[in-house]
């Protein structure tokens, strides 16, 4: 046998490969990415209340301050509600305290931070 | 149309989860058979060919919808197995098991000759170069030019690894069936 015909056989079997059966991997597959798509969407759920919040506080304190304080009435949370309104308080107070060109920069970084972990 | 370009769209344009899972089912045994031959081992095969579809799933997005979405997944299996290798920091070596129990192993594939048996084995003694390129030129049939593409490597060492591989192949093959005559 020359050389030549060694590598049209090589040739041949090379041509040939062997399949690995699948055995489940196609299933397992799936779920992992199943798994990865509600992640992304619950990110992005997660992402646009949060953004949501941010835009209703930046728009009116003072209204979210009452919706709160409603809420926490409705959950009958009596013993916590003094420490949860002194604390809604301040924080509302403190976000008062802020430019609005601080929190559009914050929304902002959110919107890019987002992005980011979409397309990750 | 056909029906994987049908899939292809579906998966890219909407991001179809059943779309994807098809063209899973339809490409995996050739990724996983080219990364069994890279990795020398079936179980470190198998995980990096659920990172390279998991990848592929991420990055749908930058497919180009209208080319070959066969060679888009070897790239991703390749670069998957280059980053495995970058991380263990060390050559794979033929293990032990891989070697000597091809028997047990055969029972992986869909259906192997015992010529096809010497074959894998035979290719396990190549450079993870040399077996890419012959694997994807001579198994998977893409061209010189594909594979210099799917591999990022120059037209000339793709053509030089496979003229070499081919040689050391041949020579591992007579030994193996001088070996089986002897016997």
């Amino acid at each position: 046998m020359n050389d030549n015909s060694d590598f049209d056989e090589l040739d041949a079997l090379l041509a040939r490969p062997a399949m690995i059966i699948d055995a489940g991997f196609s299933e397992r597959v799936t779920q992992q990415t199943r798994n990865l798509h509600k992640t992304r969407r619950n990110l992005f759920l997660l992402i646009g209340l949060v953004w949501f919040v941010l835009i209703s506080i930046a728009a009116s304190p003072q209204a979210i301050t009452g919706d709160m304080i409603t809420l926490a009435q409705s959950l009958e949370i009596g013993s916590l509600y003094p420490t949860v309104i002194s604390h809604i308080q301040s924080a509302m107070a403190s976000l008062e305290q802020l430019p609005v060109a601080t929190i559009a920069a914050a929304i902002l970084s959110l919107a890019a931070v987002a992005g980011m972990a979409i397309r990750a | 149309m056909t029906t994987e370009s049908l899939l292809i769209l579906k998966a890219v344009a909407r991001q179809d989860n059943d779309a994807f899972s098809a063209l899973v089912r339809m490409h995996q045994g050739k990724i996983r058979a080219y990364l069994v031959r890279l990795c020398k081992s079936y179980d470190l095969a198998d995980d990096i060919a659920q990172e390279t579809f998991l990848t592929a799933f991420r990055k749908l997005h930058s497919f180009n919808g209208t080319g070959n979405f066969s060679g888009w997944l070897f790239s991703i299996a390749h670069n998957c197995f280059l980053q495995h290798l970058r991380k263990v920091k060390r050559r794979l070596e033929v293990t032990e098991q891989f070697g000597t129990e091809q028997e047990i192993y055969a029972k992986k594939y869909e259906e192997i000759s015992t010529e096809q048996m010497d074959m894998e084995q035979a290719l396990t003694t190549l450079k993870p170069d040399e077996t890419a390129t012959i694997t994807l030129c001579h198994s998977f049939g893409f061209s010189h030019q594909e594979v210099s593409d799917i591999l990022a490597m120059p037209l000339g060492s793709v053509k030089s690894n496979i003229s070499r591989g081919k040689t050391k192949l041949k020579e591992q093959l007579t030994k193996t069936q001088g070996l089986e005559k002897a016997s």
